[in-house]
């Protein structure tokens, strides 16, 4: 029995027809029915729940589009809406524009690259909420951050106000969720066969055009593949912009506070599903225009 | 060589392991400490009134009482709600909790849920303790009546918290505060009222009390009254002089204090002081209770009408060496609580440097009151505050 279901396996390679394998479906099926199990009840039966109490009124009965409506129509909720996106798309452009340089650098195995890559890590291995009143403490007007860049930026007459600001918000946001990005262009620059390099400099390209045609599209799924991580934490984070973002709150903090302060869940409700198709919408579009091949691409 | 060292250094540490995971641990660190611990039998004590700091104030006294009592005494952190449910579906037979630690809502639930407890005072041989209570804490709790089925184990209490290096002469009312907000204008400090904690809330109902506002009105009569807009825009002209933004959590309030930003604000004094004695506010923090009043609240401890005979008499030993003198004077002098038992004439003099006196307080304790007015500057106190 387990010889033959080992055997429809290694014959079930891509292209195999169920035609072919009469039980190669149920195989598939078989296989599916832990994955599609876990999902219908750890994420979709969750997400049916939550819509399920934003169309519904407060007094339990009948259906309806209320919160919606208030959302939509609320600058307040689309201004909150707007911050939660700027975030997250600029940490996301931060983090690619440090993880590419960061990521070459890395893998001419410079004197100390060991120590930069347990460093980049470290952000991964302090719980969130910590960090934030770190980074707060950190970047306070009396911080040592703080001190520091206010006397070494030739613009800057005093402490620096970073805290409960959105500046302040994106070094935050950088600092924990730019390793993601980081790690995965890493990963990818790593990957690249130097020959391919060396061949388009032998061919007399110089050393931006090498980078654009050949090292940026060869590392540009390892770079959009963390760069998506990095967008869907900075856009679902919480502990940050609750500790440390002051009056900027974006939609996470404003969910908690209606959900858990207000115990007004239909309203957190109808703001979470805003917020995952925000969020759905986002990552369609990203993933859409960033799939096409970097310009001057030899794929 | 190189096996027989490896070998070695696993034997020790299952070895280390085996001796933290022995008989004598618990996972809440609360187990007795002394070889005669649990000779004497075990009992499960919830705490469903105590924060951080209580719960490492427990870690730190309870294996004190364990070996003095020989009771191993395993302590269980966690919410009122969850215990009651617990409780309720326990009801009839006997429960798996012997003494239990609860806030006055939750007791108040409880005893609305036909739980019951024992009357303490009919055991009061057991818990000589018992005696130094007011008699009419025993019979109830903020206008709760209890019948003797809890008793105070400590009362909370909110101040006015300043940092005295930066204001040696804090303001004694609300008004003298608002008068002379600008000489700490950007200074004063506040959680924001729709944070978790309901400590910024709970100092804007303490000003609009102070501003002369009668909590004692239902929210609509309230809401028409004169003293409530003319307290509320009070109160927003006030919040002007804040340090801006408003801390979205005690902790962040606690940094603003340590890095100088705020000086002064309401909030709890035992965790306030206490978070002080743990290095994260500025040691010169001292507190001060103003006339108008301001939030006072408390926890009962209570032990369970279903809990066995033999646990019952385990946790009255408990209970009483909770409500002795030398823990009580502890809660005092390092969680900043009010005692439960009236012998403040043991605390050392020293402590009534940074708060005021029982007696100096007591008549100023004003609990949660009027929920619907509390949840309406929850949800629109921020309008007023500056957000």
């Amino acid at each position: 029995m387990a010889v033959q279901f080992l055997r429809r396996l290694r014959s079930g390679g891509p292209g195999t027809s169920s035609a072919r394998h009469p039980g190669g479906r149920a195989v598939t099926a078989a296989l599916l029915v832990p994955a599609i199990a876990f999902l219908a009840l750890f994420f979709f039966y969750p997400i049916l729940i939550t819509f399920g109490t934003s169309i519904t009124p407060a007094n339990g009965t009948g259906v309806t589009l209320e919160e919606y409506l208030t959302i939509l129509s609320s600058p307040k909720d689309w201004g909150v809406i707007a911050l939660t996106l700027g975030l997250a798309v600029g940490t996301t452009v931060i983090s690619v524009l440090l993880a590419v340089p960061l990521a070459l650098i890395l893998r001419r195995r410079i004197r100390g690259h060991r120590a930069l890559r347990l460093l980049v890590l470290a952000p991964l291995m302090i719980l969130a909420l910590v960090s934030a009143l770190g980074l707060l403490i950190l970047w306070d007007r009396n911080g040592w951050l703080n001190l520091l860049f206010s006397r070494l930026l030739p613009f800057s007459d005093g402490p620096l106000q970073i805290d409960y600001t959105i500046p302040g918000l994106l070094i935050f946001y950088t600092w924990l969720y730019s390793p993601f990005t980081i790690l995965t262009t890493l990963s990818a620059v790593e990957g690249i066969d130097p020959n391919v390099e060396e061949a388009a400099r032998v061919s007399g390209a110089a050393p931006w055009r090498v980078f654009r045609s050949v090292t940026l599209p060869l590392a540009w799924p390892g770079i959009r593949a963390g760069s998506v991580l990095t967008f869907l934490l900075a856009f679902g984070a919480f502990s940050v912009p609750l500790i440390a973002g002051g009056n900027h709150r974006p939609l996470p903090v404003l969910i908690y506070t209606e959900a858990a302060v207000f115990q007004n869940f239909e309203r957190g409700s109808a703001l979470a599903m805003v917020m995952a198709v925000v969020a759905l919408a986002a990552i369609a579009l990203y993933t859409r225009f960033s799939s096409k091949p970097v310009r001057g691409s030899a794929g | 060589m190189r096996n027989l060292l490896v070998v070695c250094v696993v034997a020790a540490v299952v070895g280390a392991a085996c001796t933290t995971t022995g008989p004598g641990a618990s996972p809440a660190g609360a187990s007795p400490a002394g070889s005669a611990a649990g000779a004497g039998g075990s009992i499960t004590f919830a705490d469903t009134a105590g924060g951080a700091n209580f719960q490492k104030f427990f870690g730190s006294i309870l294996p004190q009482a364990s070996k003095d009592l020989g009771i191993e005494i395993k302590y269980v952190p966690g919410a009122g709600a969850e215990l009651q449910t617990r409780l309720e579906a326990q009801k009839g037979a006997e429960v798996d909790v012997d003494l239990i630690l609860l806030k006055p809502d939750v007791l108040g639930n409880m005893l609305k849920a036909g739980l019951a407890f024992e009357p303490l005072p009919d055991h009061a041989t057991q818990i000589p303790n018992l005696a130094f209570i007011e008699p009419n804490d025993l019979k109830e709790a903020f206008g709760l009546p209890t019948k003797g089925q809890a008793t105070p184990f400590f009362r909370d209490q909110f101040g006015l918290l300043f940092d005295s290096a930066k204001i040696p002469n804090p303001p004694t009312s609300w008004q003298e505060f608002f008068d002379r907000r600008a000489e700490w204008a950007g200074h004063i400090g506040m959680i924001r009222p729709d944070a978790k904690s309901g400590g910024g809330r709970l100092m804007l109902r303490d000003f609009l009390i102070g501003a002369g506002v009668d909590f004692k009105k239902p929210l609509p009569e309230l809401q028409a009254s004169a003293e409530w807009k003319a307290g509320l825009e009070k109160f927003r002209e006030f919040a002007k002089a804040m340090y801006q933004p408003l801390a979205s959590e005690p902790t962040v309030l606690f940094q603003q204090f340590k890095n100088g930003d705020v000086w002064i604000s309401e909030y709890a004094i035992d965790f306030t002081l206490w978070s002080r004695d743990q290095g994260l506010l500025p040691e010169t923090m001292k507190a001060a209770v103003f006339d108008s009043g301001m939030y006072g609240g408390a926890a009962y401890l209570a032990v369970p009408a279903n809990t066995p005979a033999a646990k019952k008499e385990l946790a009255y030993r408990v209970l009483d060496w909770l409500l002795s003198e030398q823990t009580q004077v502890r809660m005092q002098t390092e969680m900043w609580e009010y005692m439960a038992i009236n012998k403040f004439d043991a605390v050392p003099a020293k402590t009534w440097e940074t708060i005021p006196r029982w007696e100096d307080v007591q008549d100023k304790r004003i609990p949660l009151t009027n929920l619907d007015a509390f949840n309406w500057l929850k949800e629109n106190g921020m309008t007023y505050a500056g957000g």
